[in-house]
């Protein structure tokens, strides 16, 4: 199994169980957390390629993880995964997200597409 | 004479009679006066006495007088004397009071003649007959119907205002005529029982249509009792009003009402999925992928495609499609919110729209056979939201799609017209057209002929609620001869 620098933040413990069966079904590891807070530690740790986060969570939602992961690394690609009927970015903040999808969408041609457009990567390099 | 009643007897009588008795010579000077007289005409019997007839005679009917008395006299014609005649008579006050006059003649045996005149005070009776001519004219001049109706429905009575209504020109043309055959068919049974009721000494209100003698439809309210004829038949005497201009602007403001009562619930509706949405896509999501990765899993463990794993895949894909389905549903639901605006409208060029649509739709069109002719001027420019005009035509030409599949000829017309300022847009298809019975209806949200599962019944009354606020009109056009609808826009540019 290959350990990618993706991060799915998800607070919903069913929905994050099935992002990693698939991208294990595809020989990829990823890091899960279950919210905000816990995104900024993996941020911290890890050159991360792309994350992929809900927006409603406790304690710090998708906005946070956006503006600090760009805030971190501009590199990195922010995908936001909203419950929300037309979430949009918000034209006045600094950082958009890269793309936005809307709950319930084909979690396989998305994490298709995201294996696509990462690069294998050594997880224990930082 | 023993039976001869004495000149005292005869003053007597004649003191004493309630009519005003009066007698002069034949140059018409007054020799009796009697005390009715005094009361009736003001003048005591010592004024009276002596003086010319002429001061009871009003002064414009004295020339006529004269000239009838010089004949009387003169000839012997008596061209009143015997008969009874109505006139004025003038009060030593000057006023004037109806009298009826009967006149005698006779000769004394000196062959002096006398006349002598009985008259009555008929003021009063001038009075009632006065009220009832006002009476009449009250009856014409009011501004309802006032009629009778006896038991069999003929009518005995009819005002003017009455008359106009039914459009009759006078009583004559409708008199006895049968009231029933102009009340409206839908009403005549409860009519006739109406008038069974009154005629048996009812009363009570009733609303019906008459149709007019030229076909006009009126609606009437009328209030209705009993009436004794002389007869002693008991006729329906009822007063009727016109309420047609006020029945059609309840309806219209009931309506009114209707359709704000149902913008509202709209809104309701949209507002409450806006607010499940999170709560409802999150688990749609974990079914969706729930469903996709159980596909995975059974595509490892089973090598050779038996029956039972195809059974599986269609299940799992069919809840795929439904987690689809239920979210697309809870989409369009948002958009009848209040806050679902489309603020931002652009000016895009049609054929961009329209090419968008076909994109996605030709596909569908080509395997089921159907034909699809586009004439969109290529120079048209309109204001709008792009993808919502997409989303509309996109969903009449699915619609049109699921009802001509399985016929025989089968097209669908999308075209550009400007007249009156006015850009239409029209898609136009080999169907039928839409049934009279539910053309209403098919903006109704939930309404859907399509089988279960298979339309939301929310296509149509999302494309209305889109439209309109890109301040545009849609609808369906029932005159054309297939199934047609238009949208309308006046902000475009070419």
């Amino acid at each position: 199994m290959t350990k990618k620098n993706i991060l799915i933040v998800e607070d919903d413990k069913d929905l994050r169980e099935s992002w990693e069966m698939f991208f294990n079904n595809f020989g990829v590891d990823v890091h899960t957390v279950t919210n905000g807070m816990e995104a900024k530690e993996i941020i911290n740790q890890y050159p991360l390629e792309i994350i992929l986060t809900d927006i409603q969570m406790p304690l710090k939602d998708g906005y946070f993880v956006l503006e600090y992961a760009k805030s971190q690394r501009i590199d990195t690609k922010v995908w936001a995964c909203s419950g929300q009927l037309f979430t949009k970015n918000v034209p006045e903040n600094k950082y958009h997200f890269d793309k936005i999808l809307t709950k319930p969408f084909d979690m396989l041609n998305v994490v298709e597409e995201i294996i696509s457009i990462t690069s294998e990567n050594n997880a224990n390099k930082t | 004479m023993k039976n001869s009643i004495s000149k005292e007897h005869l003053a007597l009588i004649i003191e004493s009679s309630i009519d005003a008795i009066t007698i002069t010579n034949k140059k018409g000077e007054i020799v009796l006066w009697n005390d009715s007289c005094c009361q009736l005409f003001g003048y005591s019997s010592e004024e009276a006495l002596g003086q010319n007839i002429d001061i009871i005679i009003p002064r414009e009917m004295r020339d006529l007088h004269h000239k009838g008395m010089n004949n009387f006299v003169s000839s012997g014609k008596k061209k009143i004397i015997g008969q009874t005649i109505t006139l004025d008579g003038l009060r030593k006050d000057g006023s004037t009071t109806p009298i009826e006059l009967s006149l005698s003649s006779w000769e004394d045996d000196s062959r002096q003649m006398f006349i002598c005149g009985i008259i009555r005070n008929i003021s009063e009776r001038k009075n009632n007959e006065s009220q009832i001519i006002d009476l009449r004219g009250i009856i014409d001049s009011s501004p309802a119907c006032l009629k009778l109706i006896n038991q069999q429905g003929e009518l005995l009575m009819m005002n003017s205002v009455g008359l106009d209504l039914i459009e009759a020109e006078n009583f004559r043309m409708i008199e006895k005529a049968n009231v029933f055959e102009i009340v409206h068919e839908d009403d005549r049974d409860s009519f006739i029982d109406f008038n069974k009721f009154i005629c048996s000494g009812g009363k009570g209100t009733l609303i019906f249509k008459v149709v007019g003698l030229n076909g006009t439809e009126r609606i009437m309210e009328t209030f209705a009792r009993g009436h004794e004829l002389d007869s002693g038949e008991i006729a329906h005497l009822a007063i009727s009003n016109e309420i047609t201009e006020r029945i059609k602007n309840e309806k219209e403001l009931l309506r009114k009402d209707q359709k704000l009562e149902e913008a509202k619930r709209l809104t309701l509706i949209g507002e409450f999925a806006a607010g499940i949405a999170h709560e409802v896509n999150n688990p749609l999501a974990v079914i969706h992928s729930k469903a996709q990765l159980l596909e995975l899993e059974f595509n490892k463990l089973t090598k050779e495609k038996s029956e039972s794993f195809e059974k599986i895949i269609n299940s799992l894909e069919s809840i795929k499609r439904m987690t689809i389905h239920t979210s697309d549903l809870i989409k369009n639901l948002k958009t009848f919110s209040s806050k679902a605006n489309f603020d931002n409208l652009d000016l895009v060029k049609l054929t961009d729209v329209i090419d968008m649509v076909m994109n996605i739709s030709e596909k569908r069109c080509s395997s089921k056979g159907i034909k699809v002719a586009k004439n969109i001027d290529p120079n048209l420019k309109l204001t709008c939201s792009p993808s919502a005009l997409a989303q509309v035509i996109l969903n009449l030409i699915s619609n049109s799609i699921d009802a001509i599949e399985s016929q025989k000829e089968k097209w669908i017309s999308i075209e550009s017209t400007i007249s009156n300022k006015t850009l239409k847009i029209i898609v136009t298809d080999s169907g039928g057209g839409i049934p009279k019975e539910i053309v209403n209806k098919i903006t109704q949200p939930f309404f859907s002929t399509k089988d279960p599962g298979k339309g939301t019944g929310l296509g149509l009354s999302i494309s209305l609620q889109s439209i309109e606020k890109m301040n545009g009109k849609f609808y369906h056009n029932s005159e054309a001869e297939n199934t047609q609808f238009v949208l309308e826009f006046k902000s475009f540019e070419k």
